[in-house]
């Protein structure tokens, strides 16, 4: 017993000093004297860690053992880093990374260019979250890519691609369902009412989605998503000049579970937006809708906790007030400021209920100093 | 591990002792409560009733040596007693991770196989933190790692779906400085040879350039430096930094290039490279020197072999892009070496080369700070 044990020590020294490898194979022990001798999961885990994902690459080119590990077990990468090669670092890793769930690609300067996106749709078929944004010279021919590639996407970021039309929007959406988060803020050709059609009739988990600065969305696009997304949450119509009153009354009562609105520059939009949507609220809370429908609005469905009227001078302070007490969740404080409304000059007497406390419990101090 | 059992163990065993048995057959006494805090021991006891004698001693996995298992224990013992406080517990780990990266790599291990999940999530990070912005040289010198990549991989077949003959001349472009640099890197001990005169004959270039294992040795020729023909570019004033060694050395770079260039030409005509090491900006800076020192140091056939292939790429360069394609498509065709001829026009050659040198350096002052050689830059 002692003997083996001596034995032991002495090939294990052996083993640190020689960095032999194929002693300790040899021994039949896995004694840990190597780094290549950590398990694949725990060597992935450390490599993801690191906070620029440049490492992840320069890793990749270690040995053999550590290209296997992180091509097989790679799930997050950024390439957002990459000044200039990033199109060809793409057409590069995409094949070998086929376990890629969530990749971005954001660009300060545009590469990436259709290739690339094709790439990834051939091989990364597990991906559900691509961030394409500032890609300008994408076009259609990576969505009808991403279409058919990609399939389990659940998040898709292509703002600020100028270079989409609808067309390739209708067809991703006909795709790919499972979509939650859609950001196509900057947009114009592609976010359409034709698009957005599309993405009502497709796209019925949609949570999130950005339509800022497309111009072209109207109200038939904005009531089609309405009718076709009721899981939506955020909607973001920052600069969607054409919007009018009819899709607010749309999304007020089509999309229960709304939090989030952004409505600045929208000029069109005047109190019977406002009404609705506390009208809306209200009909949740009445008493004649089922006990568990009333129980679901006063716990889950907190209602708006984010609005942005900013430069919607058709307002006034009658309704806006009634909607920041129907919402208690909007607020004017300087803390939270979630009620938005920059540049109407007529709104400046809303105030949420904890900015009225606030101004009351001032004006009460002078009294009691008086002891 | 639920407070029930906890409950029933403690009042029976007030202080009580947990045996432990390492991968090496020793066997030791830990407090119940500082093993405990281990996950995978916890099940051994709970589950299994191991530990209560030294007969019954828990095994614990292989990965865990006596002196790693001290460590863990250290861990265990401090951060198991619940008054601490977080900024107490923070300023423990940070003086407790301080240690070599031989020694973090085996408790991250030790860690992982015992299931405790804080330390594995402490080590790793700062394993994370050593490989932050190292090059994967660095990284392999740091772990005793192989460097078993073969040439291939290295070069990172960029899969050219397009099949672009562009990016496939390129490639063996690339491809070939960099065997040349390596060959270089392998002369550079070699300090002794560096006066050697080649003497072989023509027949032997020949043979060594068609087929043969580029041998960096063999190709050494003659090395006398002609320093006052070295062109000092203003532009590689930064890559003569990098290199710092290779000013000394001398010829056998554009040998290699004739050699070692044919061999890679074969093998990478399906291959294009992926070219993001930062490493490779050095090696391109390296070579761009090298380039200019070698002009007169060489072998004159190798040189004329040197002087036709330059050409052929000034040429490319150079001339119209239909032109160029029909060349490109014939080339890839072509699996022979490339042909070896002799001819006079050295002054016509010198200034073409120089063109093509002098196209290198954009090339690589491009790739400068770069992640990786930027194809669509180059201009074609």
């Amino acid at each position: 017993m002692v003997r083996s044990e001596e034995l032991n020590q002495c090939f294990e020294k052996l083993m640190m000093a020689g960095g032999g490898i194929d002693i300790s194979k040899k021994m039949g022990g896995v004694v840990i004297t190597e780094w290549k001798d950590i398990p694949m999961e725990l060597l992935l885990r450390i490599v993801s860690l690191v906070d620029d994902h440049r490492t992840i690459i320069m890793a990749s080119e270690v040995c053999s053992g550590w290209r296997e590990a992180i091509c097989l077990g790679l799930t997050h990468l950024c390439l957002s880093w990459c000044k200039n090669s990033m199109n060809n670092l793409v057409i590069s890793l995409a094949p070998k990374l086929r376990n890629l769930q969530s990749l971005v690609l954001r660009q300060d300067k545009p590469q990436l260019e259709d290739i690339a996106v094709e790439t990834i749709a051939r091989h990364c078929h597990d991906l559900q979250d691509l961030d394409l944004s500032k890609s300008f010279k994408l076009t259609d021919r990576s969505l009808y890519a991403l279409a058919h590639g990609c399939p389990n996407l659940i998040k898709l970021n292509i703002s600020g691609c100028t270079s989409f039309s609808d067309d390739g929007i209708e067809y991703l959406a006909g795709f790919c369902r499972k979509l939650k988060i859609l950001n196509l803020c900057g947009c114009v050709g592609a976010a359409t009412n034709l698009a957005l059609q599309a993405i009502g009739r497709n796209c019925n988990q949609l949570q999130s989605l950005n339509l800022g600065w497309c111009e072209n969305v109207g109200d038939i696009g904005v009531m089609s998503l309405a009718y076709g997304c009721p899981e939506l949450r955020t909607l973001n119509l920052c600069g969607c000049v054409s919007i009018t009153d009819d899709s607010v009354i749309a999304l007020a009562y089509r999309c229960p579970h709304l939090t989030s609105l952004g409505l600045y520059y929208c000029r069109n939009i005047t109190d019977r937006a406002m009404y609705s949507l506390v009208h809306s609220r209200v009909k949740k809370n009445k008493p004649s809708t089922s006990m568990w429908e009333s129980i679901k609005a006063r716990k889950g469905e907190e209602g708006l906790k984010s609005l942005n009227i900013s430069q919607c001078t058709a307002l006034t302070p009658s309704a806006v007030q009634a909607l920041c007490d129907c919402f208690p969740a909007l607020h004017t404080c300087s803390g939270r400021h979630s009620l938005v409304m920059s540049g109407c000059l007529n709104l400046t007497s809303v105030h949420c209920a904890c900015a009225v406390e606030a101004h009351r419990t001032l004006t009460y101090v002078p009294h009691h100093h008086a002891h | 591990m639920s407070e029930v059992d906890m409950a029933v163990i403690k009042p029976e065993m007030m202080k009580s002792y947990i045996w432990l048995q390492t991968a090496d057959g020793s066997i030791q006494q830990v407090e119940q409560e500082v093993a405990m805090f281990c996950p995978m021991i916890c099940h051994e006891i709970i589950q299994k009733g191991m530990g209560s004698s030294k007969n019954y001693a828990i095994s614990l996995p292989q990965r865990v040596s006596p002196a790693m298992l001290s460590l863990i224990l250290d861990y265990c013992r401090f951060h198991q007693v619940p008054g601490r406080s977080n900024k107490e517990r923070k300023s423990f780990d940070e003086k407790f991770i301080r240690m070599d990266t031989k020694r973090l790599c085996e408790l991250t291990s030790a860690a992982d196989s015992l299931q405790l999940k804080p330390l594995v999530d402490l080590t790793s990070r700062a394993l994370a933190r050593i490989i932050e912005g190292k090059t994967p040289e660095e990284i392999r010198e740091i772990f005793h790692l192989p460097d078993d990549l073969t040439e291939e991989e290295k070069l990172e077949p960029l899969k050219n779906t397009t099949d672009d003959p562009r990016i496939r001349l390129l490639n063996r472009l690339y491809a070939k400085k960099r065997k040349e640099l390596k060959e270089r890197q392998k002369q550079k001990n070699i300090e002794v040879e560096e006066e050697r005169v080649d003497e072989r004959s023509v027949d032997d270039l020949l043979s060594f350039i068609n087929g043969e294992n580029a041998d960096s040795k063999g190709v050494a020729t003659s090395k006398n430096k002609k320093k006052n023909r070295r062109r000092k570019d203003p532009q590689k004033s930064t890559s003569i930094d990098h290199a710092t060694e290779s000013p000394k050395k001398g010829s056998n770079g554009l040998g290699c290039l004739g050699t070692g260039g044919d061999n890679e030409s074969h093998s990478t005509l399906s291959e294009t490279s992926k070219l993001q090491d930062v490493e490779d900006d050095i090696f391109y800076h390296k070579v761009e020197l090298d380039d200019v020192d070698i002009d007169d140091e060489i072998d004159p056939a190798l040189k004329e072999e040197i002087d036709r292939e330059v050409e052929d790429f000034a040429r490319r360069l150079n001339s119209d892009w239909p032109e160029r394609m029909q060349e490109l498509l014939s080339l890839g065709q072509e699996k022979s070496p490339v042909h070896f001829s002799i001819n006079g026009n050295g002054s016509l050659r010198k200034h073409q080369r120089d063109r093509w040198l002098r196209s290198e350096v954009t090339e690589s002052m491009l790739l400068g700070g770069d992640e990786q050689m930027s194809k669509n830059e180059i201009q074609w």
